[in-house]
């Protein structure tokens, strides 16, 4: 009854103190932002050349024509077969289908290419570890370590306390950078952000539970996350096969093909990611986020502070 | 001493693998203030983790105020590294640290508030930690270690980077904590000069082994047999006649310091007469004080010369 009682105490006053005390400004921090604005801008000149859509698609790896020019191309030919009704207008209603979906392609356009490529395949690991990372290691760096530990309050809880402060920062971080990047894609990016948030989230949930999980328990954790996001999230995630299942990304993945195939838009083919339902991949994202948080409330309790005084 | 100990030791032994970092260390201290000695090295802050349980002993044990579990909530510790929260104030931090001991929030803010007034923090206490000095530093630290009001203290380095004023002050206000409100403090340090101004034991620690563990009065007072006398007059045949009784001699120009070892008070007179009766003229005749510095590194000298 003690224990429990130490454990609540312990893990009110580090959330309390902690809470609006989250270390920004350091290295990993101004890293994360200048890739945030470094994309931004990548994302404001592709809108200003209203390009959120398929004008420029076509087949990869092939020369020829793209989406408009074929487009076009169909439009020219219903004119030039003016005579032969019939034919005219099923090539004025190819090429109206074809216009109508060029307008309407932004929303899978800028999915594909900013949100599963490069939001879930970098960014958004980086954002979390920013935080995460240094929610203990910095307690680490700043030798206040071994000071908490000389009060009675159990490990688990410093450690439970100190995740449940850094959480909401991870959150707010990196959905305030995908909405951040929505807002320079307009509408395109708008429709992504309302529809995608919540798988964002969970990521979010489960990226801050394992860098977090680094930063307490290994040395060099900076490093050590960074090499994750790279080798695991960026990599493996975009790997062909049931490799990229290693990937939390993947899971994320998941909810955002079926909350877009919902809408009858349909990503990306073959990747695998209609084979989990929301529920399942919420679950997996979930499950990881919980298994990390163990392991690191049991390791954490391990811990011998060599070293500091 | 027929108290209980407020720290006992028993064949304490520590290694990290192959190193062995405490070895086979026995000691019991009483209520006080104890003064825990060695070099860098030494094992004071493996001993000091043991003595926290944050680590466990690979064999032997400790008791504290005669119980072998640790409880934590009965000891304030003011570690030596700077262990603070910058962007906090001086008066918040103290009562974070209160609520981690076990207090309420109110109880907390009340007690930090007391014992910064106590500190003589005054309105300091309402800056950010990060504005702060060396000095209010250690007083925060030694203020959030005082918070809950425990029975032993364990301070590390509490007067490390100060100034000779603000290092009487602290240590002014450790005698005041033991002396006025009855609590035991274990004050690791390496400056033996304030072990010698404030502390009742001691216990001296060297490569993991205890050297010593007594009274500060123990430690130092094995001089108490040599006194030293200032010789004028025929300064050369006195040395001379005195022979092997005379430990050192110091030409101090018009007169010599002559450091001399009598048992007895048989043998002073004895030394008084030798010396008047070979012309020279006693301006002085003084017991020498024990020094700490001279027993410490006697200590560590006979550990060395035992070890070759």
């Amino acid at each position: 009854m003690d224990n429990l009682k130490a454990f609540i105490q312990g893990v009110r006053s580090i959330l309390a103190v902690h809470l609006f005390r989250a270390k920004v400004g350091h290295g990993l921090f101004w890293v994360s932002a200048g890739f945030l604005l470094l994309v931004a801008s990548v994302v404001v000149s592709v809108s200003l050349k209203n390009q959120w859509n398929y004008k420029t698609f076509k087949p990869r790896g092939q020369a020829g024509l793209n989406f408009k020019n074929s487009t076009e191309m169909i439009e020219a030919g219903s004119l030039i077969l003016g005579p032969n009704a019939g034919v005219s207008a099923i090539c004025s209603a190819i090429a109206a289908s074809g216009s109508g979906l060029m307008i309407q392609s932004g929303f899978p356009v800028f999915t594909k290419n900013v949100v599963f490529s490069v939001l879930l395949g970098f960014l958004l690991p980086l954002w979390c570890l920013t935080f995460a990372v240094e929610g203990l290691g910095a307690e680490r760096e700043g030798k206040t370590l071994f000071w908490l530990f000389s009060k009675p309050v159990p490990r688990s809880s410093i450690y439970l306390g100190k995740f449940l402060a850094i959480l909401p920062w991870v959150i707010i971080w990196s959905l305030g950078g995908f909405l951040f990047l929505a807002i320079c894609a307009g509408d395109s990016g708008i429709i992504a952000f309302n529809l995608f948030w919540q798988p964002i989230a969970f990521a979010c949930i489960t990226y801050a539970s394992v860098f977090f999980f680094m930063g307490a328990c290994l040395p060099r954790a900076s490093l050590i996350a960074l090499a994750y996001a790279f080798v695991v999230e960026t990599l493996l995630g975009s790997m062909p096969g049931s490799l990229k299942q290693l990937s939390v990304a993947f899971y994320a993945r998941c909810i955002m093909f079926q909350k877009s195939s919902d809408l009858g838009v349909i990503l990306e083919q073959g990747g695998g990611y209609g084979d989990f339902s929301q529920t399942m991949a919420i679950c997996f994202m979930l499950g990881i986020a919980l298994l990390f948080l163990v392991a690191g409330i049991f390791f954490f309790g391990k811990i011998e502070l060599r070293g500091q005084r | 001493m027929g108290e209980i100990p407020v720290i006992h030791c028993r064949n304490l032994t520590k290694k990290f693998g192959p190193k062995t970092v405490l070895n086979n260390v026995s000691f019991e201290v009483y209520p006080g203030i104890i003064g825990l000695l060695g070099p860098n090295g030494a094992g004071k802050s493996t001993l000091i983790k043991l003595i926290l349980g944050l680590d466990n002993p690979t064999s032997g044990d400790i008791s504290l105020f005669g119980k072998t579990k640790v409880e934590l909530a009965k000891i304030g510790f003011m570690p030596e590294a700077k262990a603070i929260i910058p962007s906090m104030k001086g008066y918040e931090f103290v009562a974070y640290a209160g609520e981690l001991d076990g207090l309420k929030r109110t109880d907390a803010l009340r007690r930090s508030h007391e014992i910064l007034d106590c500190l003589g923090m005054g309105e300091s206490r309402y800056r950010k930690l990060g504005e702060y000095s060396t000095g209010m530093i250690q007083k925060v630290k030694l203020a959030q270690a005082l918070v809950h009001d425990p029975d032993l203290l364990i301070l590390d380095e509490p007067t490390a980077g100060l100034d000779p004023p603000a290092r009487n002050q602290m240590l002014d206000y450790l005698t005041y904590f033991a002396r006025q409100q009855g609590k035991s403090i274990v004050l690791s340090t390496h400056l033996l000069g304030d072990v010698q101004t404030v502390c009742d034991q001691v216990v001296v620690l060297n490569f993991g082994v205890c050297l010593a563990s007594c009274s500060l009065e123990q430690l130092v007072g094995n001089k108490s047999d040599s006194y030293l006398i200032e010789v004028a007059g025929n300064q050369i045949d006195v040395i001379a006649a005195l022979g092997e009784k005379c430990l050192s001699a110091q030409d101090m120009g018009g007169f010599t310091k002559v450091f001399v070892r009598c048992g007895s008070s048989a043998e002073i007179n004895r030394i008084t007469s030798l010396v008047l009766s070979f012309g020279g003229v006693i301006k002085k005749f003084v017991p020498l004080e024990g020094n700490l510095d001279d027993a410490f590194f006697a200590l560590l000298d006979k550990q060395r010369l035992a070890g070759n």
